[in-house]
């Protein structure tokens, strides 16, 4: 199946892999939406689908986490970002495309650090918990 | 480098003359001039300088950020570092970022609980929030990198990369203030 942007209907998943997204309370931070790196300024944030990947199964996914948080497509859009299936990943994930490259931000203009972090502020608003334990699968015996 | 969209000359960040009974005596009112911020008028404790003798008032909320950022040196963090992220703090940002902070907490009578953490690129952030506003402090790992202070509210949001201890103070003041405004 082709690249294609999802529906503003569904809702998608990201899986928190960091404890420092997180305040104590389980407040979820602008750090979960800021790229940290240069593979998901040109994919996207990384989040998976709610209707093909459930809460259990997004724990699978990652080796370690402290919580899942949902988002509605529809939502994320009201921000003008975009949320896209990649043809080369798994039929559940999905990626949130549009976010600045908050890794580079020592080249970027000033303007574009604060769009990085207003975007990141308010999709962190918009996120609700579905799970907020931390978990760590075992490791495959080698 | 360039600053943007910090307005501070529309409204003063700390108590002015009609608040000060507000104030604990031990707080006096400097030369506006003192401030490099127009529009922001400056309180500063006469204690000393080195922050050792700080206002019992303030203490809770400066020493709740200052262990936040404390952990980020001190100990190995829970989070798996991914592919090209730096998650331990440089000691030029440690130390910047203790500093900005306990040279605002000297200027400020009340100090709100910030939390730190690492930015994944050696530098720091730490944020202060009350209820839909929020101060990010972001503290470049060295003196080459950029910092700035981003301030989110309901109105409008606002960067600026002048990153001083009495600007730092100045919006923590604003985000005290929080409904009062």
């Amino acid at each position: 199946m082709p690249d294609f942007q999802l529906e503003c209907t569904e809702v998608v998943y990201r899986i928190i892999v960091q404890r420092k997204w997180l305040e104590d309370d389980g407040t979820l931070k602008a750090e979960a939406f800021l790229v940290m790196r240069e593979v998901d300024a040109a994919k996207g944030l990384s989040v998976q689908r709610a209707s093909l990947c459930s809460v259990e199964q997004c724990m699978t996914k990652v080796s370690s986490g402290f919580g899942v948080y949902s988002l509605h497509v529809g939502h994320v859009g009201e921000l003008a970002l975009e949320v896209w299936h990649h043809e080369v990943d798994d039929e559940d994930h999905a990626a949130i495309v549009g976010l600045p490259p908050y890794y580079n931000k020592d080249n970027l203009p000033l303007a574009e650090v604060a769009k990085a972090e207003d975007l990141a502020g308010r999709l962190a608003e918009q996120a609700r918990a579905q799970y907020r334990v931390k978990w760590r699968n075992p490791r495959p015996s080698v | 480098m360039s600053t943007m969209a910090l307005s501070l000359t529309d409204f003063s960040f700390f108590p002015t003359e009609g608040e000060q009974s507000r104030t604990p005596a031990r707080w006096i009112k400097l030369n506006p001039s003192v401030s490099t911020h127009p529009g922001v008028i400056l309180f500063q404790s006469d204690q000393t300088e080195s922050g050792s003798k700080m206002p019992s008032s303030m203490m809770p909320g400066l020493l709740r950020t200052l262990r936040s950022l404390e952990q980020l040196i001190g100990e190995v963090g829970e989070d798996e570092i991914e592919d090209g992220e730096s998650d331990r703090p440089t000691n030029f940002a440690y130390s910047s970022a203790t500093s900005l902070i306990c040279k605002a907490g000297s200027l400020l009578a009340t100090f709100p609980s910030g939390s730190a953490c690492a930015d994944g690129l050696a530098g720091i952030r730490v944020t202060w929030r009350r209820d839909e506003r929020q101060v990010r402090l972001v503290v470049a790992p060295t003196n080459q990198g950029r910092g700035y202070i981003y301030i989110q509210d309901a109105k409008q949001p606002r960067i600026t990369d002048v990153v001083t201890h009495d600007s730092l103070a100045g919006w923590l003041s604003w985000l005290d203030r929080g409904s009062e405004e």
